[in-house]
């Protein structure tokens, strides 16, 4: 029978700067490619729909991609912005660049006369778009800052704060990094939309739990050091793997149905969580460790 | 008694799962609302049965005949029919001039009445009658009482398909401006930003004046006010309009869509003073034209003299009128709305037939006509646009003339076509609209429509997602705690805090869209983290051996999901008070979903450990 174990790592072998290397070269490589791709594109990432404006419209009963630019083409004063398949449908998802009435009636027309059936349309004017970025974006940041608050409250104390906190960074931008990283190389195209912002605000959320758990057991419980980080990676890594496997079977089943908004949560959240056992079991373990031994002594 | 004491935890959990049970399956709840379906009535399908529903057809043509196997059984049902009724071949099934009755239902067609006045030809269904399309298919929009299905759960735009625009009001407007006896302000300001009298209104008492006119911006309104006499910047102006004005485009607004039988409507503001207009089954293109058009009737008696001078009297508008009633065909193929007018109007607009010499000029109306002769034309404007212009008849100007027509002050206004006359009838029952909602350019709207059954296939699949995740985490816990007394409390938990939210959005009314759903299964992910939490904490090593240590462990393991609990709620607050699209439903689903956890399921699962791992005597 498969076993789930939480192996007990021996941390004695590697010194905090080994430890802390790999995470903070991740975090760097991530920041460095949210500013390239700033620099080349204006914005931090992949901007979707939800944030520039513009029409999109979900077909079905289309036969080809080639299909859509014919019926889209002459007659149709919009540009087409995008076409995405629906993985294994006969379904698209097309975005134009128009939010005038006119050409969307003709659009409709052109997509009703090449036989698609329209399942789903929805026009953003870029005002609305750029609404929503700088609402979201604040929202981030304020619940950023308020999460940070609430740890040096709860914590009293500088570095271990200051690890969590570094960490929930960490585990917010590595995944915009990510996004970026497969932009940028032009592998697969996963752009920000509202599911993407909702998922990484949960991240705050979910990564902040295991540091609390792992920080809690460290500097409130009596027993070793190595004692006490064995019992919190006990309990941490099977909650964040749990979640894991949790937002894999969610972010599959969604992509298989064809249901909107799950796949975008549940593949940053993968990412996000993946990158935050790396960053609670060798980021903040290794703060922890140099603030117990070092830190405290001085 | 002292099991419950001991287990108060669990009994809290238990009535709130009752409680829960009832508001999903209870009658109770706003879930017994009506709801539009639309069946298609094509070539080769078209049988529909109407049962204890209304249907509408709107703009379409329909044959009622007996020779179809494509049948409508209307029963306990309410009918409604908008549009073009054409008399067919079967009359058994037509009654020219007649009336239609439905057996043991009501006629509603327009408002309260039996008489179906959309053509002069009317049918009777009583008994079995066939309903049949004409070479075309046609979409018949059908009101059923809601079937909600297992729950009193209610579904959002995502889930249940329809239109949504979220969008701000055209409009600017000054406060705090001391506005003594200007009688002339309006049409002084109107004149000077070149724009239409209804487009300005002031409100002395409240010291506000609005614009109403996409086309004027902040400067050019300061300084037309400037101009007036005020002392007004740029910077005073704001955009949007006010509080009042915003509530009266609301009601109005919901007024239009209840009225337009587009059943399940509803009209909110959100933040940002934007109005969100959302209707089920309904195309994006229609609800456009509901929230753009002003709806504003005028009749404009219009003068062309002899010599060539054209002048223009507003002689009726929306305020005179003081009922309506069904429209109806002309002779000839034109249309009409029958209204009455107050009595203060009546008198007025009989004095101006007789000043403006349309009394002496009966049928004297044709506007092509060249400049040397006269034209006197009665014309119907609707939202500024001529829809028919009628000359008046020789009976209506003779009442008028001997001042009789003022005691009985029925007036028809004229259409071409039945919608149009049934626009103005709108327009009239339900009042225009002081401003519209902004799609222009630079406005910040967006509009959605998914199309029903789409939206509704993602009912089951969400619930299978949920499901599969769910299942996913059960195999992780059954693989680490390899316990079944330990995992099945712990999932039956976890399942048992989205049973709980479902009953906090059926009790709350929410309307759950797939952000709420991404909602609940982060709950489900929170939930086990935390319930782990606890079971790490408690079954540690050592044996829990009196109750005092299974207390301190209780805390300890408390402090952290408190913790943990606390920054979910800060992390999610924003997006309670910021709009960002669709994610407040989120928030507030994960918000509850926390502290239904912390301060309910979880405890509860902390009782129930004790009585796993306690033997009688130690607890």
């Amino acid at each position: 029978m498969v076993e789930f174990e939480v192996p007990e790592i021996d941390y004695d072998r590697y010194s905090n700067r080994q430890l802390a290397t790999p995470p903070l070269i991740v975090l760097g490589v991530s920041l460095l490619l949210i500013s390239v791709y700033y620099l080349l594109n204006g914005t931090p990432a992949p901007l979707g729909f939800d944030f520039t404006g513009g029409t999109e419209i979900r077909l079905a009963e289309v036969s080809s991609r080639a299909a859509i630019q014919d019926a889209f083409g002459p007659g149709v004063d919009a540009e087409i912005e995008s076409i995405r398949q629906v993985q294994g449908t006969g379904e698209y998802i097309v975005t134009f660049l128009t939010q005038d009435s006119g050409e969307i009636q003709a659009i409709r027309d052109a997509a009703g006369g090449a036989g698609f059936d329209i399942q789903a349309e929805t026009t953003r004017s870029p005002a609305f778009g750029s609404t929503n970025t700088q609402n979201a974006l604040f929202g981030l940041v304020v619940a950023f800052v308020g999460m940070s608050a609430l740890i040096f409250v709860l914590f009293r104390s500088f570095v271990p704060s200051i690890a969590v906190v570094v960490s929930a960074f960490s585990d917010i931008m590595i995944p915009i990094g990510v996004v970026n990283l497969l932009a940028l190389t032009g592998l697969i195209e996963i752009k920000m939309t509202l599911g993407t912002i909702a998922a990484l605000l949960m991240l705050i959320g979910y990564s902040v739990d295991s540091d609390i758990l792992l920080n809690n057991h460290i500097l409130r419980r009596r027993g070793s050091f190595y004692e006490s980080t064995f019992r919190a990676m006990q309990t941490g890594v099977t909650m964040t793997v749990t979640s894991i496997v949790a937002m894999i079977t969610m972010t599959i089943v969604a992509l298989v149905f064809a249901i909107d908004l799950l796949p975008d949560i549940g593949l940053i959240l993968v990412i996000g969580l993946a990158a935050d056992l790396m960053n609670t079991y060798m980021l903040n373990l290794s703060l922890l460790r140099w603030y117990k031994f070092e830190g405290v002594a001085r | 008694m002292g099991v419950i004491r001991e287990n108060w935890r669990i009994a809290a959990l238990v009535v709130i799962m009752l409680a829960s049970t009832f508001a999903l399956f209870g009658p109770i709840g706003g879930g017994a609302g009506m709801q539009t379906e639309l069946v298609t009535l094509s070539e080769d399908e078209n049988t529909l049965t109407v049962d204890e529903s209304t249907f509408f057809l709107e703009n379409t043509t329909v044959e009622l005949t007996n020779e179809s196997t494509n049948e409508i059984v209307a029963t306990d049902a309410t009918i409604d029919i908008d549009g073009d009724v054409r008399n067919v071949t079967d009359t058994s099934a037509v009654v020219a001039n007649g009336t239609i009755d439905v057996r043991g239902g009501s006629v509603v067609s327009p408002t309260n009445t039996s008489v179906i006045t959309a053509t002069n030809e009317s049918i009777a269904v009583s008994g079995e009658a066939t309903l049949r399309t004409e070479n075309s298919s046609v979409d018949l929009s059908v009101e059923r009482q809601q079937d909600s299905g297992l729950t009193n759960l209610q579904y959002g735009l995502d889930l249940s398909g329809g239109t949504r625009i979220r969008a701000p009001i055209v409009g600017l407007h000054v406060t705090d401006l001391s506005i003594g006896d200007q009688p002339q302000l309006a049409s002084d300001l109107a004149a000077a930003l070149d724009t239409d009298e209804i487009n300005v209104q002031v409100r002395p008492r409240d010291g506000v004046v609005e614009v109403y006119d996409g086309a004027v911006n902040k400067s050019e309104f300061a300084s037309a006010l400037q101009s007036a006499g005020f002392d007004v910047q740029t910077s005073d102006v704001q955009t949007g309009v006010t509080s009042q004005t915003r509530d009266t485009v609301v009601n109005t607004l919901q007024g239009r869509i209840d009225q337009t039988g587009l059943s399940g409507g509803s009209v909110a503001t959100a933040g940002d003073g934007l109005v969100v207009v959302e209707v089920p089954n309904t195309r994006p293109e229609q609800v456009r034209n509901i929230v753009t058009d002003r709806g504003i009737v005028r009749i404009i008696a219009e003068v062309r003299e002899p010599g060539g001078n054209t002048t223009n009297t507003t002689v009726i508008t929306g305020d005179d009128i003081a009922g309506t009633s069904p429209i109806g065909q002309r002779q000839g193929g034109a249309w009409e709305a029958p209204v009455r007018l107050t009595d203060s109007a009546a008198q007025d607009f009989q004095r101006q037939m007789n000043d403006l010499r349309f009394t002496e000029n009966p049928g004297n109306c044709d506007r092509a006509r060249g400049s040397g002769a006269g034209s006197y034309c009665l014309l119907t404007m609707l939202d500024g646009e001529l829809i028919k212009a009628n000359g008046l008849s020789l009976g209506f100007a003779d009442s008028l003339g001997q001042g009789t027509w003022s005691d009985r002050p029925e007036f028809t206004i004229g259409a071409s076509t039945s919608g149009e006359a049934q626009d103005i009838k709108l327009s009239l029952d339900v009042g225009s609209l002081p401003t519209t909602l902004d799609l222009g350019q630079g406005a910040q709207y967006d509009v959605s429509y998914i199309e029903p059954s789409y939206a509704q296939s993602f009912k089951p699949l969400s619930v299978i997602t949920g499901l599969l995740a769910w299942f996913a985490v059960a195999g992780m816990i059954f693989l680490r705690y390899k316990k079944v007394q330990v995992a099945l409390p712990m999932l039956f938990t976890a399942i048992a805090e989205v049973y709980i939210l479902l009953g906090f959005a059926a009790i709350s009314g929410l309307a759950l869209d797939l952000s709420h759903i991404a909602g609940l299964i982060a709950v489900i992910g929170t939930g086990v983290d935390d319930l782990v939490i606890m079971a790490d904490e408690i079954l540690q090593e050592g044996d829990v051996a009196t109750g005092r240590v299974f207390q301190s462990r209780f805390r300890k393991a408390f402090w952290v999901i408190g913790a943990a609990a606390a920054t979910t709620i800060i992390a999610m607050s924003p997006l309670t008070v910021l709009s960002v699209g669709d994610l407040f439903g989120f928030a507030v689903i994960t918000i509850v979903g926390v502290l239904v956890g912390v301060l309910i399921t979880r405890p509860a699962y902390g009782d129930i450990l004790r009585n796993l791992v306690l033997s009688e005597d130690q607890r």
